[in-house]
């Protein structure tokens, strides 16, 4: 094993690093610094995609470490989306913090997200969610009012109890099994058997898992958090933390408990049904953009454990394909998000007649908010396709159809912000100006949307779907 | 023209209207106008080498590649008797909403790149022969309708846009889902329509498959009691907006129906054939009976649209030669006409900015030719002979006597209630006595004029002489009838 298969992790580092020094040093007001960190996650990014293309399978630290496909695939969304917040960020002011704080704190927060994804024991796996978890409460209480205290301290608090409820789990397995190791845990599985204890363990796993990538009824936290933290951090955790989430939930229920699962199939598939209703149905009613989008990420949380509902490799992959898209589309609507709240506000009214005010804007918000629907000819439509299709392959047509209906009850809501963009009248008239790097990362989405949705091919090679 | 991808360059040539147009400046509303009508010209040229180069029976212009390999998805286009007439229609009817768009005079620039979107979409979903492809043609139509409805439309716009949008999206995501479950059952490992037309599925496998498809294909048409959002999308489109809703946007899922559900489903099909019969029979005497209620122009031939394309509906469920010649020609002919009528209550509303018939009365003296012209679609969509509607429902009749007799008697029958909706109709407006605020009304312009004659000719040429047009429509449904069987 050479040290070159941690040239993501490595980089990713030394990104938090020099935040750091620059930190200590004094307050950066200019934007290098965003661009700095974007090119230090984009370099971590070329290295994972090497490793992804050469097909390198390793595994590190007696199996609590493994570098393979399925690490790669989601430690590539994740430091891409990383590298376009930071990017995007860097002419934006960061409320209550000084620059390289946020930095510091975002990177570090990338650090575990990667290390999650690549978890090979239970150990690994809960040190990598922490180091995941812990900056990003700091980050949510980076704005230092009234509603981003409350919301970290939500965060936080919720957060916890998620880790002890984690722990216990993972304290039930092992004396059930023996080994933190997954592999060992899937051995000794297959041997003795289901026990109505390890029932609760995975019950427990799940819980403590599902509080990360917001799942019903775990989810509390997710749309006052997106609303509370300021832009750039809630742009952050609607991708990175799930991310983890996901790569750690693949790996700890396939891999380790894989024996057991006609047990967690169903829990997983009645999760995904809950999500998708209570965050579709809940974000009907909301008045601000970033709320709506809380609750329509939880739904998205829904539509992706469709993934793991259906028990397949090809679902499986589905889900990372999805994950892709989603985060994609998310991001984008956070960033026009973060750049027209500075003069519109965040409520959906105040986006009344923006295609006039800012036509580009309007058109992208457009794009993300129509590929979150799942329309054609976007890359939210093939996402949707092939998770549907996978569903439908593993016999269960009925969770297709609720997440298709879903899709439709989704439009109900974003369609509220396409109305007001497009069908209302203006009330101001000012220009909307928007710094060039966060403009530049908003078009970028935009056509990596529209190239995905057209000629998704490439990518779907690349995961062997 | 051998190997020349002359479909592709047809549906995707707006696109490149498209980029034109939105390069423009905004204010130049009269270039960006002549832009998008010789693009949309252009297309319809082309659409013309398409005719005479096509030959009956067999699939014409094929393109073939591969799109998304591993999941047997493919960009598979091709044109035959039922497509081909209905793809001329789409590129028609965008030429004549174009020439009806002049008097747009608000964010026109979107407005015509919208409209030249939605062309791609129509003319995708005809020629598409690849279930995913055909899917996302089919879905691409509802964005730019949407806006158009939503932007452009009159005081009720947002909630028709929205219900529109919402009605046909649930209706097509329950198809996508047996489109799925199509490609899993069959087991070929392609979504490629043709080949789905040779796999033979079980019985139950079928009923379950057409039911999603049928949600997917009667909001389209819209049959009763899918048709709700109609005549609300209707009243508040524009006029460009309801000519191609009507036109084009009800055909594809009558299209739907011969292209998809019947060669693929034919099991399914007999199964569900008496329901959907009965469905299309409700639809003729329920549009027509609410037509005759309406006081609003534009409602009142978004109901006749409910009724008229019953006929189409019925010929599809009596399945026989004859009946589903006659389903395709109503297609045709009820897009011309129809289309002609939403131009006709579009210009006379840009004039008298109403649409209520109780307000209106004695156009024939104010506007002689805009009111003949009117009397003139109204005669036609009642199914006078000598007129394309005549010829098209008098074959769906008679195809569906043998295997329907007393609905096919009814459907003779709701003539007459047609009749006296559009008569009283054209008897309110055209004659008794003129509001005196309407006098000295400008009469139709050139281009008015101009936007309905290719259709009247049409009306009246197909009406006169279908033989060309059934000679085409014949052999493919030739096709289909083998795959439906007995």
């Amino acid at each position: 094993m050479s040290w070159s298969v941690f040239a993501p992790e490595i980089i990713v580092f030394a990104v938090a690093l020099i935040a750091l020094l620059i930190e200590l040093d004094r307050d950066v007001k200019r934007p290098w610094l965003g661009y700095v960190i974007g090119m230090g996650f984009i370099g971590a990014l070329v290295a994972d995609a090497v490793l992804l293309g050469a097909g390198v399978t390793e595994t590190a630290f007696n199996g609590g470490y493994r570098i393979d496909a399925l690490a790669a695939a989601f430690k590539a969304i994740l430091l891409a989306a990383s590298a376009l917040v930071a990017i995007a960020t860097a002419r934006v002011s960061i409320a209550g913090a000084k620059r390289g704080e946020f930095y510091l704190l975002l990177s570090l927060s990338v650090l575990g997200a990667t290390m999650m994804a690549s978890a090979g024991d239970l150990l690994v796996l809960f040190l990598s969610l922490e180091l995941t978890v812990l900056p990003s409460y700091a980050l949510v209480a980076l704005k230092r009012d009234g509603r981003s205290t409350e919301a970290a301290l939500k965060y936080f608090l919720l957060g916890m109890v998620a880790s002890a409820i984690f722990i216990y789990g993972a304290s039930l397995t092992f004396g059930l099994t023996g080994s933190i190791s997954f592999t060992d845990i899937a051995a000794s599985l297959s041997r003795t058997g289901m026990s109505p204890a390890l029932v609760i363990g995975i019950i427990t796993l799940l819980a403590g898992l599902g509080f990360k990538i917001a799942a019903v009824p775990f989810h509390f936290w997710a749309p006052d958090v997106y609303e509370g933290a300021d832009v750039p951090v809630a742009s952050y955790l609607a991708v990175g933390p799930k991310a983890g989430g996901f790569a750690a939930i693949i790996r700890l229920f396939v891999v380790a408990l894989g024996p057991a699962a006609t047990t967690w199939a169903p829990l997983f598939a009645i999760i995904a049904v809950g999500s998708m209703l209570v965050g579709n149905l809940a974000a009907l009613s909301q008045t601000t953009v970033r709320r709506l989008l809380g609750y329509s990420s939880i739904a998205h949380t829904g539509y992706l454990l469709v993934g793991l509902a259906v028990v397949s490799g090809y679902a499986r992959t589905s889900l990372i394909f999805y994950f892709l898209v989603y985060s994609a589309a998310v991001l984008g609507a956070f960033l026009i998000v973060l750049a027209a709240a500075p003069t519109v506000g965040e409520s959906i009214e105040g986006f009344a007649g923006l295609s006039k005010r800012a036509p580009g804007l309007s058109f992208a918000m457009a794009v993300f908010l129509f590929s979150l629907v799942g329309l054609p000819p976007l890359a939210g439509f093939i996402g949707k396709f092939y998770l549907f299709s996978s569903a439908v392959r593993g016999g269960m047509v009925w969770l297709a159809v609720v997440g298709v209906v879903n899709s439709v009850i989704s439009f109900g809501y974003y369609s509220n912000i396409i109305r007001q963009m497009y069908l209302v009248k203006p009330v101001a008239s000012s220009e909307v100006s928007v710094p060039w790097p966060l403009k530049a990362t908003i078009y970028f989405l935009v056509a990596a949307i529209a190239v995905i949705g057209i000629y998704p091919s490439a990518i779907l090679t690349m995961l062997n779907l | 023209m051998e190997g020349f991808p002359i479909l592709t360059a047809i549906i995707f040539l707006p696109v490149l209207g498209i980029a034109l147009v939105m390069a423009l400046p905004k204010e130049r509303h009269a270039a960006i106008r002549w832009t998008a009508l010789a693009v949309a010209l252009l297309d319809l040229a082309l659409g013309a080498a398409l005719v005479a180069l096509f030959k009956t029976g067999a699939m014409n212009f094929i393109e073939r590649f591969d799109w998304i390999a591993s999941a047997g998805i493919s960009y598979h286009l091709g044109l035959d008797g039922i497509s081909m007439p209905l793809f001329v229609l789409a590129l028609l009817l965008s030429v004549v909403a174009v020439v009806a768009s002049w008097s747009i005079t608000e964010r026109v620039r979107s407005y015509f790149a919208l409209l030249l979107l939605l062309e791609v979409g129509m003319l995708g979903v005809f020629a598409a022969l690849d279930f995913v492809l055909f899917y996302v043609f089919w879905e691409l139509v509802l964005i730019p309708m949407f806006f158009l409805i939503g932007i452009w439309g009159s005081a009720r716009r947002e909630y028709a846009a929205i219900k529109f949008f919402i009605y046909t999206l649930l209706g097509s995501v329950l198809m996508l889902v047996g489109i799925i479950s199509l490609y899993f059952a069959a087991g070929i490992g392609s979504f490629d329509i043709l080949k789905l037309q040779g796999v033979v599925l079980a019985r139950e496998v079928q009923i379950v498959i057409f039911a999603a498809f049928f949600l997917g294909f009667a909001v389209k048409v819209p049959i009763f009691p899918f048709h709700t959002w109609l005549p609300d999308a209707h009243v508040e489109a524009p006029t460009a907006g309801s000519v191609l809703l009507a036109g084009v946007l009800l055909k594809m899922g009558g299209y739907g129906f011969i292209r998809i559900a019947l060669p693929i489903l034919p099991k399914a099909f007999h199964y569900y054939r008496p329901a959907i019969a009965g469905l299309a029979i409700v639809s003729i005497i329920y549009g027509a009976a609410l037509a005759l209620a309406q006081k609003d122009l534009k409602k009142l031939i978004a109901y006749s649209s409910v009724s008229h394309m019953g006929y189409v509906m019925l010929g599809i469920a009596a399945a026989a030669t004859a009946s589903l010649n006659g389903a395709v020609l109503q297609m045709v002919s009820h897009g011309l006409i129809t289309g002609m009528l939403f131009l006709l209550v579009g210009y006379i509303y840009e004039r008298t900015h109403t649409r209520q018939i109780a307000e209106l009365g004695g156009l024939s003296t104010a506007v002689p030719k805009l009111a003949g012209l009117f009397g003139f679609a109204a005669l036609a969509s009642l199914g006078l002979p000598g007129m394309s509607g005549f010829v098209a429902e008098f074959l769906v009749v008679l195809g569906s006597y043998k295997a329907y007799i007393w609905l096919s008697i009814l459907a003779a029958s709701a003539v007459v209630l047609t009749a006296g909706y559009l008569l009283w109709t054209v008897q309110r407006v055209n004659f008794e006595s003129l509001p005196a605020k309407f006098k000295g009304l400008p009469d139709a312009s050139l281009r008015e004029i101009a936007s309905v004659a290719p259709l009247a000719t049409a009306t009246l040429a197909i009406g006169l002489y279908p033989l060309p047009l059934l000679a085409a429509i014949n052999p493919a449904v030739g096709g289909i009838m083998k795959m439906v069987g007995g």
